[in-house]
C-alpha cells in the first residue's frame, strides 16, 4: 500500500506542476498606457486568457451565429477600417435587411460603460445578443446558436480546449466573444507617438490640436478621445428613420436625441460618421460643427452655436484627427479573420 | 496471516462504529439545535382556480381567458424574525416557469428557530442585471433576458380572452427595466408563523382586473406602464388558505 502511495505521487506532483504552469502561461493582461485610466470593465470575473480570446475571435469571424449562416460580426465590423463597415450609412444584414443606424467602431471597449449608439447594452458580454436576434442584422435565436455550435464537428472541442470541458453554454460563448473583443485596444497612432515624446507633430497638426483641445476636448476627451457619455450635437431628426436616441432606453425627456459620443480614433478610416451616417467626410462634419449648428432644428443640441473655425483651421483639425489613425492596430494579425484555428 | 485478517476486521467494525456513532450524533445535534427543513410553494391562481397552461380560466369579473406562458423570477427568499434576517435561501435568483411545474416548489434545509415573516422579490436586482453574461436560472436562453437591451424580464405573461369584445384578444406583459426612475424589481413581504410548509399563493385576479391592464394589451419594454402593473403583483402574494 505504502509503496503504491509513493509512486503514484511521484508521478502525479510533476503533473499538477505541468498544468499549473500551462495555465498561467495562458494567462493574458490586457496591455495599455500607464496613463492611461483604469478599464471600466470587471476583468475578475471574465479573466483574459489566450485560448479563449482565440475561441472568441473564431466566433466573431463565424456567420454561425446567423439565420442562414451569410452573416458573421465581422460582416458589419471589419478589422482593417477600425471594426466597422467602411462605406454604409447604414448595415444591411441578412436578406438584405437595412438597418437603422451606423456601424460603430470597435476600439478600446474595456473602457466604455455603455454600448450601442443609445447604450443599449450595458455589458461587453451581452451586447453580442442584439445583433444575433435582431430581424435585419443575423435574425437567429439564441437556443438555436447554442444547437448549432453543439452540433458542429470542430466547436465542442474548441470549448474543452478553452474551458475544460465540451459544455457549451451561451455564457462561455458570450465570455468569450467578450473577451476577444476587450483585447481591441488602439494606443499606437502618431498623436500617442507624440505623447510618448517619440515624435512631433507637423505645424497643421499642431495647430489643429490646439484647436481641438479647445473646442473639442469636453466630449471627446483625450486619451479616448470620448467622455463615454452621451450628447447631441446639434444633427436634425431624420425624418424617415425617426431615431430619438437615448430617450428610446431611459424614456427620459431629457435624453430625446442623445446619442453615445464615438472614440474619434481611427476616424480616418471609420466614413461615414454619425448613428445614421448621414456625413461622408470629415470636412462635412468639420462644415457641420462651424455652420450648421446655430440653424439646427434641435432643441436638444448640447452645442448651441457655431464653432468658430476658419477654413485653414477646419484643415488643421482635419490633419490632427489624421494623426488618431494606428495603423498597428488596424493590421493587427491577431485582430484579423483566424486562418489557424484548428 | 490469520492475524492480518483480524486486524482488516478490526479495522472495519471500528470504522462503521465511528460512522455509526456520526450520524446519530448529526441527528441529535440537529435536533438538539431545533434545525428542521421547510417546504415551499408558490402556486399562481386567478381567483380560487389554480392556473394552468392552455386551460380555459374564468377571472370573477366573468372575463374567460388564456394563459399560455408564466414566468417570473423569485430572489433572496429569506425568513425573519422581529424584523431581523435569519435565513436567506442559497439559490438567491429562481426561475419559476408554470411549464415546468417543479419550479413552483423547493425546500429551505436546515433552518434553525422559529420565524414570523416572510420577504423575497419579485424580479432581479440592478447590480445582477448591469453583470453581464449570467448562467443557470439567469441563463438569456431562459427567454427573460432583452436581446435588444440589456436586463431582465421580471415577470412574464402571455396568454389571450376568449369570449372577446377586445380587438386584439392577444395579451403579453414582458415586465422589467432597472434604470431609474422605472425600476420594476418588487419587494414582497408575508407574515406567517413558523411551520414546516409554507404555501404562499400568487393571485392574479388583481393584476387582470385592474383598469391598467385593461387598457393596456402588451407592455413589451420598461417604463412607466412596466412599472405601474409591476406594483400591481405586489398585492398579488398572500399565504394559500383554501
Amino acid at each position: 500500500m505504502k509503496n503504491s502511495i509513493r509512486i503514484l505521487s511521484v508521478l502525479v506532483f510533476p503533473l499538477l506542476l505541468i498544468g499549473f504552469s500551462l495555465s498561467e502561461t495562458d494567462k493574458k493582461v490586457l496591455q495599455y498606457p500607464s496613463s492611461w485610466p483604469k478599464p471600466h470593465y470587471n476583468f475578475k470575473d471574465n479573466p483574459l486568457s489566450n485560448i479563449q480570446v482565440e475561441l472568441g475571435r473564431k466566433l466573431f469571424y463565424d456567420p454561425i451565429l446567423s439565420a442562414d449562416n451569410s452573416i458573421s460580426c465581422a460582416n458589419c465590423h471589419l478589422s482593417f477600417t477600425a471594426f466597422t463597415h467602411v462605406d454604409h450609412a447604414l448595415s444591411h444584414g441578412i436578406n438584405d435587411s437595412i438597418g437603422t443606424r451606423n456601424s460603430p467602431v470597435l476600439i478600446n471597449l474595456a473602457w466604455n460603460k455603455h454600448f450601442m449608439w443609445d447604450g443599449a447594452i450595458n455589458n461587453i458580454e451581452v451586447q453580442a445578443l442584439a445583433p444575433i436576434s435582431h430581424p435585419a442584422e443575423m435574425g437567429e435565436e439564441l437556443n438555436h446558436v447554442i444547437r448549432k455550435l453543439q452540433k458542429d464537428n470542430n466547436y465542442p472541442h474548441q470549448f474543452y480546449k478553452a474551458f475544460g470541458d465540451s459544455l457549451i453554454t451561451s455564457q462561455r460563448m458570450l465570455k468569450s466573444m467578450a473577451q476577444f473583443q476587450l483585447t481591441l485596444v488602439s494606443a499606437n497612432s502618431k498623436y500617442d507617438k507624440v505623447k510618448r515624446g517619440e515624435i512631433k507633430f507637423n505645424e497643421q497638426e499642431a495647430n489643429g490640436y490646439k484647436l481641438f483641445t479647445k473646442l473639442c476636448n469636453s466630449c471627446h476627451t483625450e486619451p479616448l478621445f470620448t467622455n463615454g457619455g452621451f450628447a447631441s450635437n446639434g444633427l436634425t431628426i431624420d425624418t424617415n428613420l425617426k431615431d430619438v436616441g437615448r430617450f428610446k432606453i431611459t424614456r427620459v425627456n431629457e435624453d430625446s436625441l442623445q446619442f453615445k459620443i464615438p472614440t474619434l480614433r481611427n476616424i480616418e478610416f471609420s466614413q461615414p460618421y454619425m448613428h445614421d451616417g448621414r456625413m461622408k467626410s470629415l470636412s462635412e462634419v468639420l462644415r457641420h460643427y462651424s455652420s450648421k449648428i446655430s440653424t439646427s432644428k434641435n432643441p436638444k443640441s448640447d452645442i448651441k452655436t457655431n464653432l468658430k473655425l476658419t477654413d485653414n483651421d477646419r484643415i488643421d483639425l482635419v490633419a490632427f484627427m489624421l494623426t488618431l489613425t494606428d495603423k498597428e492596430f488596424l493590421f493587427n494579425p491577431n485582430y484579423s479573420y483566424p486562418r489557424n484555428i484548428k | 496471516m490469520l492475524l492480518e485478517k483480524e486486524q482488516c476486521y478490526h479495522l472495519k467494525s471500528l470504522i462503521n462504529s465511528a460512522v455509526f456513532t456520526m450520524v446519530i450524533m448529526f441527528g441529535l445535534t440537529r435536533i438538539a439545535l431545533g434545525q428542521h427543513n421547510v417546504k415551499i410553494s408558490i402556486s399562481p391562481l386567478i381567483s380560487i382556480h389554480t392556473i394552468e397552461l392552455n386551460e380555459n380560466l374564468n377571472t370573477p369579473n366573468k372575463q374567460q381567458l388564456t394563459i399560455t406562458n408564466l414566468k417570473f423570477y423569485i430572489s433572496n427568499f429569506s425568513l425573519y424574525k422581529n424584523g431581523l434576517l435569519q435565513y436567506t435561501w442559497k439559490k438567491k435568483h429562481h426561475l419559476i416557469d408554470i411549464n415546468n411545474p417543479l419550479t413552483t416548489i423547493w425546500q429551505l434545509d436546515s433552518i434553525e428557530g422559529d420565524f414570523d415573516e416572510i420577504k423575497f422579490q419579485l424580479g432581479i436586482d440592478s447590480l445582477t442585471n448591469v453583470s453581464g453574461a449570467l448562467a443557470g436560472d439567469l441563463d438569456p436562453t431562459k427567454g427573460m433576458y432583452w436581446t435588444w437591451q440589456s436586463g431582465y424580464i421580471n415577470f412574464k405573461i402571455e396568454g389571450n380572452y376568449l369570449d372577446s369584445n377586445q380587438v386584439n384578444d392577444v395579451f403579453e406583459y414582458h415586465l422589467g427595466g432597472y434604470l431609474p426612475p422605472f425600476q420594476t424589481v418588487q419587494n414582497i413581504s408575508i407574515p406567517c408563523n413558523s411551520r414546516n410548509e409554507i404555501k404562499i399563493a400568487f393571485d392574479l385576479d388583481l393584476f387582470f382586473r385592474s383598469s391598467e391592464t385593461v387598457k393596456l394589451t402588451r407592455v413589451m419594454s420598461p417604463g412607466a406602464d412596466a412599472q405601474a402593473l409591476s406594483e400591481l403583483l405586489v398585492k398579488c402574494f398572500q399565504l394559500y388558505e383554501k
